[in-house]
């Protein structure tokens, strides 16, 4: 049992963390509510609770343009890194074909690179493949850092399923595909929503990848357009402040949403070897 | 419903271990047979053989008169209940029991029904909706049960079904297992490392040691006539005293230790004795064959008691001799001893006997007991077979 002294001293210590976490979110957000008057350097604490920020940004600023292409490579990374991996992943845990091994340590080896050190090569790779300024460049590079960490994520998540489910199934009658589909599949599926959710987040919050290979204003995600905007409003706090959270909110919701699967579906991960 | 045959059948891994070594085999239709040995002999191994599960290495496996040597587990129509059960821990109790079915494409009212058949019988009506998670361990045996009798299979497997129950529990699903197997009437094999089980249970029982199969008979067969010295040791709880005897060169003395017995007895049983005139041999008593000597003059064993275990219905003396015990290999494995007194598994050339509840004896006391000879067991040294 704590005493009472250190029950009070750690509260104090998680109110101060706490505040020093949330003080630059609430100054963001209410800043973010201020009117745009177009010379606003500096913040503010609910002066108002206006909306305008928030239009200015999304129509003028052309956050509207920013999130449908940062939400079509998200959406297409998630989908297809989960697709691939969990498939790729049951082939490596299960089936076991000559080389899986090789491939799973190639996936490792993928996803333990920074992507400082990658972002050259695929800056001159999808050059020569003129890929620059496409959706591709957004994709690519990521659904293949995606498929990396997804193959080593599901990998464990097949190898906690305990085999006799597989043969029990087998010896019901289920044919190879009925036990991935119905047995396996369903047994993995909080690491499925776990990943889903990572990927989602580090694919949304992508910066360096997009800001190398997508050079043109046409196809900036939010990331790169919410720098592009703070060049250029540097004295508009409303507008930078309504633009970084229209950025981040995507990101809050998705977190929020699977916040149970995304804890359980980690300690499922932390078991396995 | 079909017989199962097993011809030969061997399982070598890659690694050249020898897991499962010539077998021969015939489960009948109906029969309740099971595989008993101590943990690695290879009983699992062999059923999973039978399963599909691992493929043969050599020699043949028939289910009916059909070869499924190297058949799909799902073209064998045989179902198993696995010793962690296999439950899908996604599904209902009514979809687990129904999912066989499922996967046969019956229709759904008369999946249904059968479900509800197999519930009933099992006493599972009541949790058919809920998921494996929320039942208690025997309710899980159950489902594992049901899941096996829903579709009607030629052939039922269970490996150690009753491992991971409490023993109260476990004294009630054997009962309740042999209820549906007479019920359904299906060959099955059942796999177990637990002896009580293996004799209360098996119509017949296959021992095996080391991959071979040692003996195959039925449970009294087994305790009264083992085929050699690890069936006599691994059958019978506590287990046989096997210890070294010498016959005079006349014929005449049976020496155990430095006891002389009177060796018509044993002669008359065990004609083949008279060859090891002059020789040392192995002798085997079971604990009820020993009895307290009463008349002094009576040729018997003398020793001193070392422990006394009372079960109240009746005793088992612990008395050490000067005889010298033999301990075949797999009697270090066999459960009985591992869960006895460290005393009993420890006493130097210990002897049990199984006396009634009121024999006035204590230990420290110094003791003669008389051993019927007529129930002698006497086995070769060297390869372990019974001489008969």
């Amino acid at each position: 049992m704590l005493s009472r002294t250190e029950r009070t001293l750690s509260s104090i210590i998680l109110l101060v963390v706490a505040i020093i976490t949330l003080y630059p979110i609430v100054v963001l957000v209410t800043t973010a509510f201020d009117k745009v008057n177009g010379n606003n350097s500096s913040i503010s604490f609910f002066k108002s609770l206006s909306f305008s920020s928030f239009s200015y940004a999304w129509t003028q600023g052309g956050f509207s343009q920013y999130t449908l292409h940062t939400a079509i490579m998200t959406v297409s990374v998630v989908v297809l890194s989960v697709i691939i991996a969990v498939l790729a992943a049951y082939a490596v845990a299960l089936l076991k074909p000559i080389g899986s091994r090789l491939l799973f340590y190639a996936a490792i080896l993928g996803f333990m690179l920074p992507v400082e050190v990658l972002v050259t090569p695929w800056f001159y790779e999808l050059r020569s493949l003129g890929w620059l300024n496409t959706y591709a460049a957004l994709i690519v590079p990521q659904l293949a850092q995606s498929i990396a960490f997804g193959i080593f994520w599901m990998n464990s998540a097949f190898l906690s399923v305990p085999k006799e489910l597989t043969e029990a199934s087998v010896l019901d009658g289920a044919t190879r595909i009925d036990v991935f589909r119905l047995v396996l599949l369903p047994n993995v599926m909080p690491a499925v929503k776990t990943m889903s959710a990572l990927v989602f987040l580090w694919t949304w919050n992508a910066f360096l990848l997009p800001l190398v290979l997508v050079s043109n204003p046409s196809l900036f995600v939010v990331t790169e357009g919410l720098a592009n905007f703070q060049g250029a409003h540097f004295n508009n706090y409303g507008a930078l402040a309504a633009g970084a959270v229209l950025a981040a909110l995507p990101v809050v919701i998705v977190y929020l949403a699977s916040q149970r699967s995304f804890i359980s579906g980690m300690f499922a991960g932390s078991t396995v070897g | 419903m079909s017989s199962i045959t097993l011809q030969n059948a061997t399982k070598i891994y890659p690694n050249g271990f020898k897991a499962v070594e010539d077998v021969n085999l015939e489960i009948a239709d109906g029969e309740l047979m099971v595989l008993v040995g101590p943990s690695g002999c290879g009983k699992t191994t062999l059923m999973r053989m039978i399963a599909g599960l691992e493929t043969v290495s050599d020699g043949k496996i028939l289910i009916g008169d059909k070869d499924v040597t190297s058949a799909a587990p799902k073209e064998r129509d045989v179902a198993m209940v696995f010793q962690n059960y296999a439950l899908y821990p996604h599904m209902t109790i009514g979809e687990n029991i129904g999912f066989p079915l499922r996967l046969r494409r019956v229709s759904k009212q008369e999946s249904k029904a059968k479900i509800a058949a197999a519930a009933g019988i099992l006493g599972l009506t009541a949790v058919l909706d809920r998921r494996p998670g929320q039942l208690s361990g025997g309710q899980r045996q159950r489902v594992a049960m049901g899941r096996a009798i829903v579709r009607e299979p030629a052939v039922f497997l269970m490996d150690e079904p009753l491992s991971n129950l409490d023993a109260k529990l476990r004294v009630e699903m054997r009962a309740e297992i042999l209820r549906i197997q007479r019920r359904v009437n299906v060959a099955t094999v059942y796999v177990t490392h637990d002896q009580t089980e293996a004799m209360t249970m098996g119509d017949r029982v296959a021992v095996l040691e080391s991959g071979c199969l040692q003996q195959c008979a039925s449970p009294q067969t087994l305790y009264d006539e083992p085929a050699n010295l690890i069936v006599a040791a691994f059958i019978g709880s506590p287990s046989m005293n096997l210890f070294e005897a010498q016959l005079s060169s006349d014929g005449q003395n049976l020496k155990v230790g430095s006891n002389l017995l009177a060796a018509d007895a044993a002669l008359k049983r065990t004609p083949g004795l008279r060859a090891y005139a002059g020789k040392t041999f192995v002798i085997g008593l079971r604990p009820e064959d020993l009895k307290l000597a009463t008349d002094p003059n009576l040729p018997a064993i003398a020793g001193e008691i070392d422990l006394i275990e009372a079960l109240g219905s009746e005793l088992l003396v612990h008395f050490s001799s000067d005889a010298k015990r033999t301990r075949p290999m797999v009697a270090a494995s066999v459960d009985s001893e591992e869960n006895l007194p460290e005393a009993e598994v420890s006493a130097k050339d210990g002897w049990v006997a199984r006396l009634g509840a009121r024999t006035p004896v204590k230990p420290g006391d110094q003791v003669r007991m008389v051993p019927d000879l007529t129930r002698l067991h006497c086995f070769d040294p060297v390869s372990g077979d019974a001489i008969r």
